[in-house]
């Protein structure tokens, strides 16, 4: 960096230049001097838009300053990720934004278009104060290339140069005071996004920087609001390779071409066959880090964490005597709260696991051929190689799945595989499979639990190719041409701030709607709606409940599917919870108590033989067909009130209500044509 | 010659990319352009390749890296040397 001691920005443009500095080039010409306080935008608070290509740190970069003062959000009218927080600089707050990574300001995708009118401050973006160009000293002829565009909107531009030390290591390192004289004085200071290094002189210099920057000789200021962008792209692009050619002259950089350790990696994670099995192997222990692993903190959170809590409640409504203990409030604060707290608890585990595996990933610089190996697999449904991943993980959990959707650089892309992914069969409905296939298929109960899973398979490429012909017509299978990051050993404290600003987001994110849904379900219980059901909250029999009653209206619906009866009706609405509570829920309604029998005891057991009972009954003696129907339809419909409450967060509440919708929908027709067609046969 | 069926790790220069006027900008954008050295420097799963460009790698589909005609360089040139579209 070679400008830190001109602090003051009302010197405007001037005050950038470094003193005694020799060009060799005609002076620099000012591409933005406000010449004072008053913001070129006129906001309030300056907005500091940061951009560059994709796998350049920038994120990495972006959240390093801000933390969890970062916040994830759509951009307007689209399902785009930006990040936007307030940075106070000297008791001064900025807005940063940072947008997807992006090649180009002429997009392809539209991400891609979300980034470039950030920074352009076209249709309806406001325009920004500031942009810092996060630049790749390994890939620096591109970058350079990106830089002119940036450059040529006139903003004041800062430059942040990442993985200089990689570039160092390969003997092209830039040195970036040179590369500030080389650009006319653009500020360039050099960076470390993963371990913040180098932020606060970045920030010193923003702030110095608010009042103008120079415009390098070469480049010509255009305005984005009066041009035609794609013309001024295309028709400048060589004018632009050139600049940024005699710039890398100017560096005196030798970029040889040599085998480097990226390379001899590359020989084994890219090969045509070793390649795809480590993949696989990859994907496969994750699937196991995410179920085998966090099983037991699961256990414990629901089990040990859950009593201490109720303990406690039950000491602190004690204080206020023993009649507390018994009120509504009680219940509502244990059968509603508590439960929603607890639900939220047990997810942290394959969360936490989701969001380790994924930053170790992305930042080893894996998770770049990852998308390479497997594009042709997804290219299909015209989806992201790394599409795999989730769609692999959500058959362990789908909430960590959807949260794995982040790694597709597609919005598009992201909003098709999450709507895919409650589709994946997660274990919890195992459970209920494994309780069916023993009470109605004994011997064949393995079988039958292994066609549900193919079933989930076919439904997923089913679905992905008619979503995609109906809902995602624009997402064509494009070009796969995409910059390789050289490989880096992950950073253990950066990882660990990664990991738990994700786990604060998912926490912060999904709280509200599992605890207030909880909240519901406990007064629909709550309310007796039969004489002699007890009084509020203290009804004994769930089917005399508000429950009970919506369950029983909701029972003819499934007639056609063979299970018109509130026990299954009930069952599955509690499954909307929780998929591992429909067992329960359902012995629970014959008021079988199942103690601590596995699955296959509850099926060939007194439960088992009340469900062949009431679906034998309900379908006119075709029980069998009526419980495939059954299972079907949990494979289908809602995997549970988390998985809701983080498609709204990942997405918005239409993407959500979106997938409920379609979730019910394909159940519902699913249950109807295998009960329609079974009952013939079985 | 084609990237997709060119020897490991020799230099081509590129003659020609053969696919769409929108996707044959991002490649110039990506620095692939007529007249750029590069190597193949990995062969992966359904003919994609690595080529390398300098220190940059880019990893393209085996559709595409057959769409990519190339040459043998006849003298080791820069990978950065400007080249025409």
């Amino acid at each position: 960096m070679d400008n830190t001691n001109h602090s003051s920005h009302s010197r405007g443009f001037a005050a950038l230049l470094p003193r005694g500095k020799a060009h060799s080039h005609t002076p620099a010409k000012p591409c933005c001097d406000t010449g004072g306080h008053r913001l070129p935008s006129g906001h309030t608070m300056p907005r500091i838009v940061f951009i560059g290509n994709p796998n350049v740190g920038k994120s990495s970069l972006f959240n390093a300053l801000l933390g969890a003062k970062a916040r994830v959000m759509n951009a307007p009218g689209t399902t785009v990720l930006l990040e936007e927080g307030v940075y106070t600089h000297n008791g001064v707050p900025w807005d940063l934004i940072d947008t997807p990574g992006t090649y180009s300001l002429l997009p392809l995708s539209p991400d891609e278009r979300v980034a470039a009118e950030a920074v352009m401050g076209i249709n309806g973006e406001a325009a920004p104060d500031l942009i810092v160009a996060v630049l790749d000293a390994t890939n620096i002829s591109r970058a350079l290339y990106f830089l002119s565009m940036v450059l040529e909107l006139g903003r004041p531009t800062v430059v942040a140069l990442t993985m200089n030390d990689l570039a160092s290591k390969q003997g092209t390192g830039i040195d970036a005071a040179l590369l500030s004289r080389t650009l006319d004085g653009v500020p360039v200071v050099p960076v470390n996004g993963r371990t913040g290094e180098g932020g606060r002189e970045l920030m010193d210099t923003v702030a110095a920087s608010l009042g103008g920057t120079p415009l390098p000789e070469g480049l010509e200021t255009i305005d984005p609001r009066h041009v035609d962008v794609q013309r001024w792209v295309e028709d400048g692009a060589d004018e632009r390779f050139d600049w940024a050619a005699r710039v890398l002259d100017g560096l005196g950089t030798n970029a040889r071409d040599r085998v480097t350790f990226s390379d001899r990696i590359d020989r084994v994670l890219l090969h045509p066959v070793l390649g795809v099995l480590i993949f696989l192997a990859i994907m496969l222990g994750m699937f196991e880090a995410t179920t085998t692993l966090a099983g037991p903190a699961q256990d414990w959170v629901d089990g040990p964490v859950r009593d201490w809590l109720t303990a406690l409640i039950d000491v602190v409504f004690s204080w206020f005597g023993p009649q507390a203990t018994q009120s509504w409030f009680h219940s509502l604060v244990i059968d509603g709260v508590v439960d929603g707290v607890i639900t939220i608890g047990t997810f942290i585990p394959p969360m936490g696991i989701m969001f380790i595996l994924l930053s170790l990933l992305e930042d080893s610089g894996y998770l770049a051929r990852a998308a390479f190996v497997m594009d042709r697999a997804m290219r299909c449904m015209g989806l992201d190689g790394r599409a795999f991943l989730p769609i692999v993980i959500g058959f362990g959990c789908n909430l960590p799945a959807l949260a794995a959707t982040r790694t597709l650089p597609d919005s598009r892309q992201r909003v098709l595989v999450g709507m895919l992914v409650p589709f994946s069969s997660c274990t919890a409905r195992l459970s209920v499979y494994l309780v069916l296939a023993y009470a109605f298929f004994r011997e064949q109960a393995g079988l039958v639990v292994f066609l549900m899973y193919v079933c989930s398979i076919v439904l997923i490429l089913l679905l992905g190719m008619l979503l995609r012909a109906v809902q995602f017509r624009d997402l064509r299978s494009e070009p796969f041409a995409m910059s390789l990051p050289p490989y880096q050993m992950p950073r253990l404290i950066v990882l660990a701030r990664s990991v738990l600003l994700r786990l604060w987001g998912f926490v912060r994110g999904a709280s509200s709607i599992i605890i207030s849904m909880l909240v519901v379900m406990w007064l629909l219980q709550s309310i007796p709606a039969t004489a002699g059901a007890g009084s509020f909250a203290q009804v004994d029999d769930v089917h005399d409940s508000v429950y009970g009653v919506v369950a029983d209206s909701v029972a003819p619906v499934f007639a056609p599917a063979g299970f018109d009866d509130w026990h299954a009706s009930a069952a599955l609405m509690t499954g909307f919870v929780a998929k591992e509570v429909v067992v329960a829920s359902m012995a629970q309604s014959y008021s079988i108590d199942t103690g601590d029998e596995d699955e296959q005891q509850q099926g060939e057991g007194t439960l088992g033989a009340a469900m062949r009972e009431s679906f034998d009954h309900a379908s006119g003696g075709h029980g069998k067909a009526a419980a495939v129907a059954f299972m079907l339809f949990t494979l289908a419909y809602t995997p549970c009130l988390a998985t809701v409450a983080e498609l709204k967060r990942q997405f918005n509440m239409r993407i959500a209500m979106q997938s409920i919708g379609l979730g019910l929908v394909v159940a519902y027709l699913l249950a109807v044509i295998a009960f329609q067609t079974l009952r013939f046969i079985l | 010659m084609t990237v997709e069926d060119c020897p490991l790790h020799v230099d081509m220069v590129i003659t020609a990319i053969d696919i769409d006027e929108r996707h044959r900008f991002r490649m110039l954008e990506l620095g692939l352009r007529r007249g750029t050295v590069i190597r193949v420097t990995q062969r992966s799963n359904f003919h994609g390749r690595v080529v390398s460009k300098g220190t940059e790698r880019i990893a393209l589909d085996g559709q595409t890296a057959a769409h990519i005609h190339v040459r043998r360089a006849e003298h080791p040139a820069s990978p950065t040397a400007p080249a025409n579209r």
